[in-house]
């Protein structure tokens, strides 16, 4: 084909035969671009000169269009212009272009709202380098709202003829002469479109955008998926389309619940089940943050655990599993932002580590029963502040050793109140005034702070007989009362003297005189019985028997029996490590640590 | 008898602000009626005195009791302070200190023939009385058997009535020094009218010493006194007084034993009647297996005493707990005393008990009286 074959101006193939007999009747146009290609006038030789200039001119003009719809910028087409534009030229060319742009297309995202989070959806994107084809939404619920890539079909499948060279491509895309013929590249275009239809889209929503709207070739792209595709969307082109979906896929919301893995002992049995903390509803969306409380797994702050957040599916699908450390202080707290489907940003515990086990290997360290640890601790520590100075301050170390203790290892998994005693003034008039005192449940930190703000008995003598243990134990049982609810529940009694008993004398040998305000020690300890309390003693002197050598029958007073029935020992002989490991709050070195955190 | 105290000295250091009535003053007694005290140590001799003038005033006997000279008035204070006010046992006693020279006003109703009037039938009427008390309180380990325990008694320091020995009647200042101290009891308790003799309970059971300090001391008496002339048995008067009554280990006995009267005393204090203190002495530990020493003892008495001159008595210095507010006994609450502590190996004697309440006598002045009323009879 020689160039009287083509319109001069945009080269589009023309029958030069048909044209040069049209011509004797009438001007004859090129069909693609309006050029006069030939008329009965002839020009004579002075027209033929501003016949040509006005050629170079349009010329000049239609190159500077594609430019104009190929980039902002006519230089990287430069080589491909026929002429030098000036730059009002080339602004002509640009407004022109623009005034000539299709409506505005929804966003992609729209449409993806419009079809509900479940329906799959196939997208058709028009690019520079070819369509590519993606599925996206439907996807399982857990990881990120993924996109898939279907296909990519680069130009030269969809029109031969277009030039290798990208820029030239584009160019000629934009509408730069090509010398393609239109009707034959719709043609063309329709079988490739036509191909990829009946492989990908049939009965499946499908969603076309154009990154290259107002270019001829990729409209004719669009016109042919509208022409097979009825149903088809249309939605605004972006230059890469993964990385639209990337970002799309970020904001869609999540189809399914997340929650945290935690465990907890199962009512009834007992036995140790996952249960899923909630954190984000069904809908919610990038930017969306939750919290959870769990409990610290026992084991001390060092101890590392899996942050399993799944899906409320059955069986759960794991969306992110960390490992991390819950610190001291702010244990118990899991506060994550959602950063899109199946992206997660812990933001505490801060650190956190990737490597972690696999979900079905957690799930593989799940115990039968938790250990007695891993229960919620309500204690309280009764505790005499009366008695000989020095034993009082040995008493009141011991308990401030375990709050330590307890505060390292169990954080808030623990609550603990102080409950402390004075003696009963001997002064008959001021016989009634409280001696105790003391604070509620709290976390071990707070109760060490109740603990040193307690009062030191006033130096002299004291009732060598009791003390008003019973008024402690009636706090106590106040304290520790209600449904268990799988907590464990601890009276740890530090003490020198037995309590007063709650009328008569006791002993008629070493009578005792009774609590003045007639409170029965015993009735207190049947209550604590009844809430599920385990007693557990440290008294200044041994269990008689405890002591080697020691007359087993030397008096000791019956009171501790009871107070002490799961465990008595003496001050003497305890460290507050030893005290929680008869607590039963700290868990055994043998036993592997839990998987997952406690629920609180 | 031995060694009178002068009456005209006790008389002269008397108090005037005794509150006397208008009505002429008593006819003084012609001498003093000794009554001797004797038991074991921390069987409570010094806390029944001190319990004495409490028991005068506030038990309801409508009696006075005052000191004859300072040191007498100085005891009556400084105890009746630390029983009532402090609330504390008076501290274990020493030496032998100067006699207690004390009177004893009351009034008695008698059968009396009127010195007037045409009509000289006799009348009851009331008729004060006075009768002046000397008394002696020594430690308990004076009267022991065994010589190391006499030997501790006396130690050469914590002379209690030393700041005031020099007021004290003449001849009877020399307060410890072994041998003198001794012999000096011993005349005086031979020379007494009536005894009292204190049994303590408590400390039988621990001890077991009870009548190792009886029947020497008798026999010591015994030496000097002669013998009865209506008997051959010792001229005077017995009150065997069974101390801390108000301590559970005797209370609760006497409660199950049924010897308690119901209280329809003052306060509704519970006591065991004088008709059955001999009773309950004997049961003290019937069926125990505590070695029982109320045979020994009684035996030992009924030897040396005449069985009609001798009483027994049910005693409480301090008398049982009444709670501030009920302000009566309350059988779930009477424990008077507190055992106190220091953290050490245990308080010394007196310090080791706290009184808890109010200080209510039971049967304390009783003794003293019969004694006071029947000396100089057969
Ligand atoms: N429960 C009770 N205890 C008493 C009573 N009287 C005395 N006591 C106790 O017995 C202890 C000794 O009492 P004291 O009166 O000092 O005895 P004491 O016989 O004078 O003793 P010595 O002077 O050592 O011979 C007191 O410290 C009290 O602990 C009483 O009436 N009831
Ligand atoms: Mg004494």
């Amino acid at each position: 084909m020689n160039s009287a074959d083509r319109c001069p101006l945009c080269a589009v193939p023309i029958d030069a035969a048909a044209v040069e007999a049209a011509a004797t009747r009438r001007d004859v146009r090129c069909t693609l671009c309006g050029w006069t290609l030939a008329g009965p006038w002839r020009p004579g030789r002075a027209d033929r000169a501003a016949a040509e200039a006005a050629l170079s001119a349009a010329r000049l003009e239609f190159d500077l269009r594609a430019a104009a719809r190929a980039g902002d910028d006519w230089l990287p087409y430069a080589p491909h212009l026929r002429g030098r534009p000036a730059e009002a030229q080339w602004q002509e060319a640009r407004r022109d272009v623009a005034a000539l742009r299709e409506a505005a297309r929804p966003p992609l995202g729209a449409v993806l709202d419009a079809l509900g989070p479940h329906r799959a959806l196939v997208v058709v994107a028009v690019e520079d380098a070819g369509l590519r084809l993606f599925v996206t939404g439907g996807v399982p619920a857990a990881g990120p709202l993924g996109y898939r890539e279907l296909a990519a079909v680069p130009w030269s499948a969809l029109l031969p003829g277009l030039p290798r060279d990208a820029t030239h491509r584009r160019f000629q895309l934009a509408g730069g002469p090509s010398g393609i013929d239109p009707a034959w590249a719709d043609a063309t275009i329709g079988g490739a479109v036509g191909d990829l239809v009946r492989r990908y889209c049939t009965s499946v929503d499908t969603a076309v955008m154009s990154g290259l709207p107002g270019m001829p070739f990729p409209d004719a792209v669009v016109r042919a998926f509208t022409g097979l595709l009825p149903d088809v969307r249309i939605a605004a082109g972006a230059p890469d389309a993964a990385a639209l979906l990337d970002r799309i896929a970020a904001e869609r919301p999540i189809a399914r619940p997340y929650g945290l893995a935690a465990l907890r002992a199962r009512p009834g049995d007992g036995a140790a089940e996952v249960v899923r903390l909630p954190l984000f509803p069904a809908g919610a969306r990038a930017g969306d943050e939750a919290q959870v409380r769990v409990r610290r797994a026992p084991g001390g702050a060092g101890q590392e655990t899996a942050l399993a957040v799944v899906t409320w599916d059955d069986p759960p699908e794991p969306v992110r599993i960390v490992t991390a450390r819950m610190p001291r202080g702010a244990a118990g707290l899991v506060r994550i932002a959602l950063d899109g489907p199946g992206r997660l940003r812990f933001l505490e515990p801060d650190t956190v580590d990737d490597a972690a086990p696999a979900w079905p290997d957690l799930l593989r360290r799940v115990p039968r029963r938790l250990p007695s640890a891993a229960f919620a601790t309500e204690l309280v520590c009764v505790l005499e502040l009366g008695g000989r100075a020095e034993t009082a301050r040995r008493r009141r170390d011991l308990v401030a050793d375990l709050l330590e203790l307890l505060g390292d290892e169990l954080g808030g998994t623990a609550r603990v109140a102080v409950v402390g005693h004075l003696d009963h003034p001997i002064e008959p008039k001021h016989k009634n005034r409280d001696v105790v005192s003391g604070g509620p449940l709290q976390a071990p930190d707070e109760a060490a702070r109740t603990l040193a703000d307690l009062p030191d008995a006033p130096s002299g003598p004291f009732g060598a007989r009791a003390a008003p243990l019973e008024d402690s134990l009636d706090r106590a049982a106040a304290l520790l009362h209600g449904p268990r609810d799988g907590r464990s529940r601890i009276l740890l009694t530090v003490a020198g003297r037995p309590p007063h008993p709650g009328s008569g004398h006791g002993d008629v040998i070493r009578p005792v005189e009774p609590c003045p305000r007639r409170l029965n020690w015993r009735h207190s300890v049947a209550r604590l019985e009844a809430a599920g309390v385990r007693l557990v003693a440290v008294t200044d002197e041994p269990a008689p028997k405890d002591v080697p050598g020691q007359d087993a029958r030397r008096r000791d007073d019956p009171e501790w029996d009871v107070l002490g029935a799961a465990h008595r020992t003496g001050l003497d002989s305890v460290d507050a490590a030893g005290l929680a490991k008869v607590l039963g709050v700290l868990p055994d070195d043998e036993a592997p640590p839990l998987p997952f955190p406690l629920v609180p | 008898m031995t060694e009178p105290t002068p009456p005209d000295e006790a008389r002269s250091e008397e108090p005037a602000a005794g509150g006397a009535p208008a009505a002429p003053p008593p006819p003084a007694p012609e001498r003093p009626r000794r009554i001797g005290l004797w038991g074991a140590p921390t069987c409570g001799k010094t806390t029944f005195l001190a319990a004495l003038r409490i028991a005068a005033e506030e038990g309801g006997h409508d009696v006075r009791l005052v000191g004859c000279n300072r040191a007498s008035t100085e005891f009556l204070a400084d105890t009746t302070r630390q029983l009532k006010i402090e609330r504390r046992f008076v501290p274990a006693t020493r030496e032998l200190p100067p006699n207690l020279a004390w009177q004893l006003h009351g009034t008695q109703v008698r059968k009396v023939r009127p010195t007037e009037g045409r009509l000289r039938f006799k009348r009851r009427r009331p008729v004060p009385y006075t009768v002046m008390l000397d008394m002696m309180d020594a430690p308990g380990g004076m009267f022991s058997s065994r010589p190391e325990d006499r030997a501790t008694s006396e130690p050469s320091s914590g002379l209690r009535f030393s700041s005031s020995a020099g007021d004290g009647d003449g001849g009877s200042g020399d307060g410890g020094g072994g041998g003198d101290a001794e012999e000096r009891l011993v005349r005086h308790l031979a020379g007494c009218d009536g005894l009292l003799f204190l049994f303590d309970p408590t400390r039988e059971r621990e001890m077991n010493d009870a009548y190792a300090f009886f029947q020497r001391t008798v026999l010591q008496i015994s030496e000097l006194a002669g013998t009865s002339g209506v008997d051959h048995k010792l001229p005077h008067h017995l009150a065997v007084c069974i101390t801390k009554f108000d301590h559970p280990e005797v209370y609760e006995r006497a409660v199950r034993l049924g010897y308690v009267t119901p209280p329809a005393s003052i306060f509704g204090m519970p006591s065991v009647d004088e008709t059955r203190a001999l009773e309950f002495f004997q049961d003290l530990y019937r069926g125990t297996h505590a070695h029982d020493p109320v045979n020994s003892l009684l035996r030992g008495i009924r030897s040396h005493f005449g069985e009609s001159r001798t009483r027994y008595f049910v005693t409480s210095a301090i008398g049982f707990y009444r709670d501030p507010l009920e302000n009566r006994f309350q059988p779930e609450d009477y424990l008077n005393i507190a055992e106190q502590s220091d953290g050490g190996d245990g308080l010394a004697g007196e310090d080791r008990f706290r009184i808890r309440g109010d200080v209510a006598p039971i049967n304390v002045l009783e003794p003293v009286m019969w004694l006071a009323g029947n000396v100089g009879r057969p």
